[in-house]
């Protein structure tokens, strides 16, 4: 007993602890509405016991994770974090465009020491706001600058020393994206790394082919092994410290899958396959249909909303675009938008029946 | 327990990799640019041009590395034609496969060309050779052609138009127009460097090329292009601006004086064939 309620009070991250203050705020106004019904009351000493047992519990919460304790606090919250990631966003040109406005006034050595010295500035600015400040707004956004620094220090070494352009500045930049990711908490520093990466690994398979690096995006099937490793890394290295990291992981893993399967599946001429260019469309656009019906099968079987909700979205996608390439041209209008509204009424029926069989699953598991 | 990649950990491990990577870089740097140089050569401002227009929040200054080739399409200026020598031979020595399915004489209107992705190459750039005597015979041939023309019909308005255009086409030959011809392309450097030996005439640099089709007198065949060349822009350091601002500033006010090329260029190419500036002259010099 005493192992459980340790386990449900030390969440790991913040988003479990979030969910787990929501769960108390949403007892208390049940609890107020029961009474008020006369269904229970509890005594005073009982009704005492519980508001001290939460506040106990909020404010250890709190402390730990910094979480959003009412309604008014999570919606500061929110305005917080798209202030911060404008703020991120804004910082990181910022930083392009005065060094860009500076940079030729200043001999090659200032000019090297400088961009040397301000990803690690940057660096370090964010560990100490990590430290300081258990919100973790401000750690984002300096993280954010320090990336933009060190994607500035690379590219300005390029252009000094006339460097030839090379796909392993990707892997540096990735590895950097990641480990600020993870040491800040930052899904929008994750995603970075994920693309540093993904361009990273396709540009090794392109270069495999023989073909100049800076055209590896020109093969579209040379995003589906970084596709592969993007999706199933936190099936294999669960990520439950961070919040949302399986996620993005996961929609990232999918859009470097699927949106070359759209592409291969109207322009057959740039896949690596030497068949004819109808043969080759008509491959992908079966591999398209199949592969986003399985994600969101897949997606119901582990309870991934993100997965089903990409997979949707693509299904979606794969069946518009073939309608589009088989009706636009020879049926009236009226009647193609017709058949795309009756097509949308059918799969919400398909997806009611799909949700009355999960709630019934629900229901027979919980009886 | 403390988590393997605790957040101390991972800023300690960006910090390491900041300087790693910042020291592997400049290691490569100094790579290349010591010892022998692979190319040292003296250019000038027609194959090192200062840009057309500057941009005020960038103050930087690179000067753009201006290469032609000869082609069959005379006058045809710049680099984006097919040089004359690129034929399907040199195109299979570089890896590129032809088949019958390469360049098809017909195809259907669906069907559209599977064109081979572009590769890297070596090629080899000629400085004031036999190609730039080439361009310029050519240039005095079209001039002579009109001139012949001009004196049959000495009242044709168009014929006069192309009179003067040749005369000035051949003007910019001899004074504006870059005199560095891209002539071969290899995959192996040191192939081409010993029979390109004369370091101060031929520069070896990385490229790439790719296959094209092209409809030649009625008849479909497979041509090589050159791309682009991998470093095709030069960083000038502060220590050279002076040169460069003030021509940059005459430019401005339209005041030109003088009008071939007002400066030379030493540039070094490294083991690396990354190029750097030794030394900046006015041409009076």
């Amino acid at each position: 007993m005493k192992h459980t309620e340790e386990k449900q009070t030390s969440p790991k991250s913040k988003a479990d602890a979030q969910q787990r203050a929501d769960q108390i705020r949403y007892f208390q106004a049940e609890l107020e509405l029961i009474e008020h019904e006369n269904v229970v009351s509890l005594d005073k000493k009982q009704r005492s016991a519980i508001a001290a047992y939460h506040e106990k519990l909020l404010s250890h919460l709190s402390d730990l994770f910094d979480i959003d304790i009412s309604k008014r606090e999570k919606q500061l919250s929110l305005g917080m974090k798209i202030a911060s990631f404008l703020g991120a966003l804004g910082l990181a040109a910022s930083v392009f465009f005065l060094f860009y406005q500076f940079w030729g006034r200043f001999s090659t050595d200032i000019q090297v020491f400088i961009l040397i010295a301000s990803p690690i500035m940057a660096l370090a600015v964010t560990m100490v706001a990590a430290h300081r400040e258990h919100t973790g707004y401000f750690s984002k956004l300096f993280g954010m600058v320090a990336f933009a620094c060190f994607v500035l220090n690379l590219s300005m070494f390029g252009q000094i020393f006339n460097i030839i352009p090379s796909y392993k500045a990707f892997l540096a930049w990735g590895a950097f994206a990641l480990i600020l990711a993870y040491a800040s908490n930052t899904r929008l520093l994750l995603a970075a790394g994920i693309i540093c990466f993904a361009c990273f690994l396709s540009a090794v398979a392109g270069t495999w082919s023989g073909i100049y690096w800076i055209h590896f995006g020109e093969r579209p099937e040379n995003f589906f092994l970084p596709a592969m490793l993007i999706f199933f890394l936190p099936y294999f290295i669960p990520h439950r410290r961070f919040t949302g990291f399986e996620v993005i992981y996961r929609v990232f893993g999918m859009l470097f899958f699927f949106i070359p399967v759209l592409i291969l599946a109207n322009w057959g001429h740039i896949s690596y396959i030497h068949l004819n260019n109808d043969t080759i469309e008509v491959i992908y656009q079966i591999a398209g249909f199949l592969f986003s019906a399985s994600a969101i099968w897949f997606g119901i079987r582990k309870n991934w909303s993100d997965v089903i909700n990409t997979g949707n979205v693509f299904f979606v996608l794969f069946l518009y675009t073939k309608f589009y390439d088989w009706w636009w041209d020879w049926m009236p209008k009226y009647l193609f938008f017709l058949v795309i509204g009756l097509t949308a009424i059918l799969a919400m029926l398909i997806l009611k029946r799909l949700r009355k069989t999960g709630i019934d699953n629900v229901q027979e598991a919980s009886g | 327990m403390k988590p393997v990649f605790s957040p101390n950990r991972l800023f300690g491990l960006g910090f390491v990799l900041l300087l790693a990577v910042n020291i592997f870089v400049l290691l490569g740097v100094a790579a290349n640019r010591s010892g022998k140089p692979e190319t040292l050569i003296e250019l000038t401002e027609r194959e090192l041009a200062l840009p057309y227009k500057t941009n005020d929040e960038n103050s930087g200054l690179a000067l753009k590395l201006d290469w032609r080739i000869i082609s069959d399409n005379y006058p045809f200026y710049g680099h984006w034609g097919a040089p004359i020598w690129f034929n399907a031979q040199k195109l299979i020595e570089l890896g590129f496969t032809i088949d019958e399915t390469t360049c098809p004489v017909e195809h259907s209107k669906r069907e559209r060309e599977k064109e081979p992705l572009p590769k890297n190459a070596f090629i080899v750039f000629e400085y004031d050779g036999k190609a730039y005597q080439e361009a310029l015979k050519r240039a005095e041939e079209s001039l002579n052609k009109t001139a012949a023309a001009l004196k049959a019909n000495k009242t044709d308005k168009d014929t006069q138009d192309r009179f003067k255009e040749a005369r000035r086409r051949l003007e910019r030959e001899r004074t504006t127009e870059s005199r560095l011809f891209a002539i071969d392309v290899g995959l192996n450097a040191g192939k081409l460097r010993e029979r390109y030996s004369d370091r101060s005439k031929f520069i070896i640099m990385p490229g790439v090329v790719k296959l094209t089709c092209r409809c030649h007198k009625n008849k479909k065949e497979v041509v090589g292009r050159i791309s682009d060349i991998r470093v095709n822009k030069i960083n000038v350091p502060l220590m050279y601006r002076k040169l460069f601002d003030s021509i940059l500033a005459q430019d401005k006010s339209g005041k030109r004086e003088q009008k071939g090329p007002r400066y030379k260029i030493e540039v070094a190419y490294g083991s690396r064939f990354e190029p750097w500036i030794r030394t900046v002259n006015t041409s009076d010099d």
